[in-house]
């Protein structure tokens, strides 16, 4: 399927029925995903296409209140309204059609940098949580690894309780994302799922040997993968790239190879789980990425 | 507002600034949520994360919605049949949401007003009135998120003989239900 409108007259009756199918399959989303998004784009352009699809969409709508209905657990509309109340809190809640033109600059002290306090704008922790800070990492540079009584200095964040950690990581970090790149409806979504899968985050600030940027590592529902969200990265030059890492009691292990040159706004799904992780870091590598860590190290965080 | 008595229409438009519209949206859509969450992903854990996810989403959209389009719970429930996919097919739940919550200025026609109305027993109804073969294939597509490809393997058919059922499935239903709306109006 193309970018050329269908005129249904003109077509063969057994064209007609493999578009049907085909069609039919798409509003039943029984499609592979390249296939369905090339339907998508074939929808955009061709209105006959459409006017069925429309149709069928309909009948298919039906479906989902086919089931019998159940009842969800109390907690589900308790952890809703509670991430509700946080995003509204932290400003971050306009609808897309909303969303001004220009982008806020990130408020500073959202995202605790060392020695910092949350700005007192932002939403408080939960009682009893320590106040957030991350130390540098003393991730090694250029050497191999550094001594364990280095790696070992933890921060003092601390892994919240699930039914926390999505409205805490609203107050602290996903309203700047939010702010950022409001008006990007995908980035949104991958907001909103990271926001409902959100277990447990860490902020991942830059280094001395940075130059600026800093994350927001997320660890979701159990068998997705952590993500880590990028923000104001400067770019590296062409033929370098910049590499995340995790590391645990053995050799730094790599989690994900950005694209060379690739800077800015990002957001990463690790290759790496955080199981026995103290650290998540990021360096920059020759482009392709590099078996263990060369580079300088330019953004890190504790676990 | 008196969220009580307000139609899901007016509860949307209120969305962004009030939490208690969410709130009585919630109340009156969230067995249907998790009715389908939970026949489609089988497990009462994942089924009420991707009930939540789809409420949220609803009320980060709501600017998005446009009355006369379909029914809030259309809507709601297209949202949690995508999720719930992801689920299935083990993607991480970051894929779009679905395209009928996209900008389109197309005029709903007629089915598509009058369907929204129709009873959960006569769907049902109709989905038993169809032969077996294309339920059982419309089953796998929708529920079970399994593509054709995917069905064909599982029933050991050939994929144009899947992608035949499932096309025959809608149209049949279609015209079962459209008969239904015609005798009832």
């Amino acid at each position: 399927m193309n970018g050329t409108p269908h005129d249904p007259a003109r077509l063969s009756p057994q064209a007609l029925e493999a578009l049907e199918e085909t069609l039919a399959a798409h509003a039943l989303g029984a499609l592979p995903e390249a296939e369905a998004q090339a339907v998508g784009r074939h929808l955009a352009t061709c209105a006959a296409c459409r006017a069925v699809t429309a149709d069928l969409t309909a009948t298919v709508a039906l479906l989902a209140t086919v089931p019998e209905p159940a009842a969800p657990s109390a907690a589900i509309k308790e952890r809703l309204l509670a991430a509700a109340r946080a995003e509204q809190a932290s400003g971050g809640t306009a609808a897309p059609d909303r969303a001004p033109t220009r982008l806020p600059q990130a408020e500073p002290g959202l995202v605790p940098t060392p020695g910092s306090e949350p700005a007192s704008g932002a939403a408080p922790l939960p009682p009893g949580e320590p106040g957030a800070t991350v130390a540098p990492l003393p991730f090694p540079g250029r050497a191999r690894r550094a001594p364990r009584s280095q790696v070992a200095r933890r921060a003092a964040w601390s892994p919240w309780a699930a039914g926390a950690a999505a409205a805490v990581l609203v107050a602290l970090g996903m309203g700047i994302w939010n702010a950022q790149l409001r008006g990007e409806l995908r980035a949104q979504q991958q907001e909103t799922a990271l926001i409902q899968s959100a277990r447990q985050a860490w902020a991942l600030a830059p280094t001395p040997e940075g130059r600026g940027g800093r994350g927001l590592l997320v660890e979701r529902a159990a068998g997705a993968p952590p993500v880590l969200l990028l923000q104001d990265l400067p770019r590296p030059p062409a033929d370098r790239t910049y590499q995340v890492w995790v590391i645990r009691d053995g050799p730094p292990a790599s989690a994900a190879v950005l694209q060379p040159g690739a800077g800015g706004q990002q957001v990463i799904e690790l290759q790496q789980d955080l199981e026995g992780a103290r650290t998540v870091a990021v360096s920059v590598e020759p482009a392709g990425g590099s078996p263990s860590p060369t580079g300088p190290v330019v953004l890190a965080g504790n676990l | 507002m008196d969220v009580a008595s307000a139609s899901d229409e007016a509860l949307m438009q209120a969305l962004p600034q009030q939490i208690e519209a969410l709130d009585a949206l919630y109340e009156r859509h969230n067995r249907a949520a998790m009715g389908l969450a939970l026949r489609m992903v089988g497990e009462r854990e994942t089924a009420e994360e991707v009930v939540q996810e789809a409420f949220l989403a609803l009320w980060r959209n709501a600017g998005r919605y446009e009355v006369g389009r379909g029914s809030v719970r259309t809507w709601l429930l297209s949202i949690v049949h995508h999720r719930a996919i992801d689920r299935l097919r083990g993607r991480a739940p970051l894929s779009p949401l679905p395209e009928d919550l996209g900008p389109d200025t197309s005029t709903p026609d007629v089915w598509t007003l009058t369907a929204q109305r129709l009873d959960r027993e006569v769907i049902a109804e109709a989905l038993s009135a169809l032969p077996q073969e294309q339920r059982q294939a419309i089953e796998l597509a929708y529920f079970s998120g399994l593509t054709q490809t995917q069905i064909a393997s599982a029933l050991d058919l050939p994929l144009g003989t899947v992608k035949g059922r499932l096309r025959l499935a809608l149209g049949r239903l279609r015209g079962l239900l459209r008969d239904r709306v015609g005798a009832d109006a």
